[in-house]
């Protein structure tokens, strides 16, 4: 499903980084584990296609999206990878919903409508929130709307960008729970990055950068 | 903040379009079918204003027998006396003939057109504002506005409605012209009781005793002014003769000869004429005296005397308004009555173009402006879009995760412009109408005038495209910025 290959990325001459080759499979889950520096945010960036490798190749589903035009990358983005940052961010003018259907729309997703919608929003017991603004709910509901939002077009990859740090234990876990559980659902490979060491050993699959 | 400035930046360029279009509409509309107005001296601008389209105070009277022996010239078609003097409610009475009703295509709602004296017919737009009716009897008030002195002797009488034309028509109350003399013989001999008496009488007089009445009339009426009377008459036949002849000379026979007579005037005909004669004898004895005495006396006694006596004693009228047969007389005739009659000649089309290109610098200030303003608009747009864009610049970033392209991002924001500017523009052509119907509101009741609110002119189009170019313009560097955003730099932050 997912594969990396010598993948490099510097910023400069003195700051680069390599990173260590992956193998993911359909529906497996992977923790990528790092402290701070160890360029956690430049691999996800360059798993999701936001930035280009200095070298190296990654394929998802068997695509190199290094060798993909921009907006070709950005249509199999919206199609195939579902993201989940650490704070949830929503457009403010619209409601959950909405945001939602936005996520539909860019993904030019086959599967629109407000019955998918509804369904993954009560997967995530948030059925009732439905037309509530992102920014009036609590952040354990705003997280999960982020992976209602990730899951939606039912992606092939969800990852997850230090989706538990902002988190108490207790919503800690239910996020990687919920992470998981939707991550099967869809059928996903979820890739987690993060610093958060609560995490460490809920996830088989590991790599430390 | 910025939507509001671009409304009202249109708002004023579309208010400004509306005016210039009304007025120029309105001012063209009220001239259709009037070559050329005659008047008293003065300003032409001023005769056009107050006797197309009644908004200024006349220029002064001129004789009516001038006026018709004017109307008979081979290059005239056709010509439309008008009378004012008195108004009602501030609304002015307009003595004129049915003619005047063709210009403007008026046609009754109800009633009937005038027949007799002191019946009116009103305007379109006064039925409701003064709550006029067929049958209704008001007391007309002398002067062009206001109501100071009410002539308390003669009640108007309403016997007809017009529909609305839209031109000056509708602001007028129309009655024969002898109605405005009427009531003002009655206003300025009010205390003469025998008014009426003397009118029917003068009438046979002036029927009856055409020939004699230039020798013989006085004594009929007055042994006893025999003396003043042969001294004014002779003045009159003799030294002033030329000078009443042209403006006046039925005058002081008729009317005032009348008056003189019965109420004794004879003194200040007497001292007038003796001033006159003091006066005016030296002149035309010297220079216009014999001529105008052979070929003018004659010819007034043999054709506009009798002419006279049987339309309307000497009587005077506001103004004239002339359509020529052929264009031939817009070459001459304006010339030859400025140049060897007492009245003036002007011709509208070229007053109104004169006044349109006094507003011209005005308007085009005004309009400098709103420009100024909508580009001011512009900017606000620019920077609020801008900031605003900063602040979002996240949820951008969030839209490229979602699989936004870059292209989408910048034709979003490049809409976010468009559709701002169309709010405004919108808003400010709403704000305009609002404004018309205002202006309008004031200007109707300060200047009796209508402005037509007219929708969808040509210009308005031109002002959306603009509208829409600018705000394109303001929303394309932010959307440039929304191009470049940097996603993985925004998210990580």
């Amino acid at each position: 499903m997912l594969e990396t290959r010598a993948l490099t990325f510097s910023y400069s001459s003195k700051q680069s980084f390599s990173f260590p080759d992956l193998h993911v499979k359909q529906g497996e889950s992977l923790l990528v584990l790092g402290e701070s520096g160890k360029g956690k945010t430049t691999f996800l960036n360059l798993l999701a296609g936001f930035i280009r490798p200095s070298g190296g190749k990654i394929e998802i589903d068997d695509y190199d999206i290094t060798q993909m035009p921009d907006a070709t990358l950005d249509q199999f983005r919206g199609k195939f990878i579902g993201m989940v940052f650490q704070t949830a961010h929503f457009v403010k003018a619209l409601n959950v919903e909405e945001n939602l259907k936005m996520a539909q729309l860019f993904a030019r997703s086959d599967q629109k409508g407000s019955g998918i919608i509804q369904d993954t929003l009560s997967r995530l017991n948030l059925e009732s929130k439905l037309k509530d603004y992102p920014h009036r709910l609590s952040i354990g509901e705003q997280q999960r709307v982020a992976i209602a939002r990730a899951v939606i077009n039912q992606p092939k990859l969800i990852l997850a960008d230090e989706p538990t740090s902002a988190l108490d234990d207790y919503n800690c876990q239910g996020v990687l729970d919920l992470l998981r559980e939707q991550a099967e659902i869809a059928g996903a490979s979820l890739i987690i990055v993060t610093h958060d060491n609560r995490l460490k050993d809920k996830i088989e699959n590991r790599v430390e950068l | 903040m910025s939507l509001l400035l671009f409304a009202m930046g249109v708002g004023i360029i579309s208010l400004l379009l509306i005016m210039r279009e009304s007025l120029d509409e309105n001012f063209r509309k009220n001239i259709r079918g009037i070559d050329m107005v005659v008047g008293a001296k003065g300003s032409p601008l001023q005769l056009i204003l107050s006797s197309v389209y009644h908004i200024d105070n006349p220029t002064g009277n001129i004789s009516l027998a001038e006026a018709n022996k004017l109307k008979k010239h081979p290059l005239i078609e056709q010509g439309i006396p008008l009378a004012y003097g008195d108004n009602y409610k501030g609304y002015k009475i307009l003595g004129t003939s049915h003619e005047y009703l063709d210009l403007y295509e008026g046609k009754l709602l109800e009633g009937e057109l005038w027949e007799h004296e002191l019946e009116v017919v009103v305007g379109g737009s006064l039925k409701e504002i003064l709550g006029l009716n067929i049958g209704d009897e008001f007391y007309s008030s002398h002067g062009l506005v206001g109501d100071i002195n009410t002539h308390e002797e003669h009640a108007f009488k309403v016997v007809g409605v017009l529909e609305k034309t839209g031109t000056v028509l509708d602001q007028l109350l129309l009655t024969g012209i002898e109605s405005l003399w009427k009531v003002h013989e009655g206003h300025d001999h009010a205390h003469d009781g025998e008014h009426e008496e003397e009118e029917g009488h003068k009438h046979e007089e002036g029927e009856e005793h055409d020939h004699e009445h230039e020798e013989g009339h006085k004594h009929e009426e007055g042994e006893e002014h025999d003396h003043d009377h042969e001294e004014g008459h002779k003045h009159e036949e003799g030294e002033e003769h030329d000078h009443d002849h042209e403006e006046g000379h039925k005058h002081e026979e008729g009317e005032e000869h009348d008056h003189d007579h019965e109420e004794g005037h004879k003194h200040e005909e007497g001292e007038e004429h003796d001033h006159d004669h003091e006066e005016g004898h030296k002149h035309e004895e010297g220079e216009e005296h014999d001529h105008d005495h052979e070929e003018g006396h004659k010819h007034e006694e043999g054709e506009e005397h009798d002419h006279d006596h049987g339309e309307g004693e000497e009587k005077e009228i506001t103004a004239m308004l002339i359509k020529f047969r052929s264009p031939m007389g817009m070459m001459q005739l304006p010339r030859m009555i400025n140049k060897d009659t007492p009245m003036q000649a002007a011709l509208p089309a070229l007053e109104v173009n004169r006044l349109f290109d006094l507003f011209a610098v005005g308007i085009q200030l005004i309009r400098g402006i709103a420009i100024a303003i909508m580009i001011i608009s512009g900017i606000s747009i620019f920077i609020s879009l801008y900031n605003n864009l900063l602040d979002r610049k996240y949820e951008l970033a969030l839209m490229r995760s979602l699989g936004a392209s870059r292209r989408e991002l910048f034709i979003m924001v490049v809409l976010e412009g468009l559709i701002i500017s169309i709010i405004g523009y919108i808003l400010g052509i709403f704000m305009s109408r609002l404004g018309i119907r205002i202006l309008d509101s004031i200007i109707q009741t300060n200047y009796r005038y209508d402005l037509d609110v007219l929708s969808g002119m040509q210009e308005e189009g031109y002002l959306l495209i603009a509208s829409l170019i600018l705000g394109v313009l303001a929303a394309f560097l932010p959307a440039l910025n929304a191009w470049r955003t940097d996603i993985a730099e925004t998210l990580s932050s």
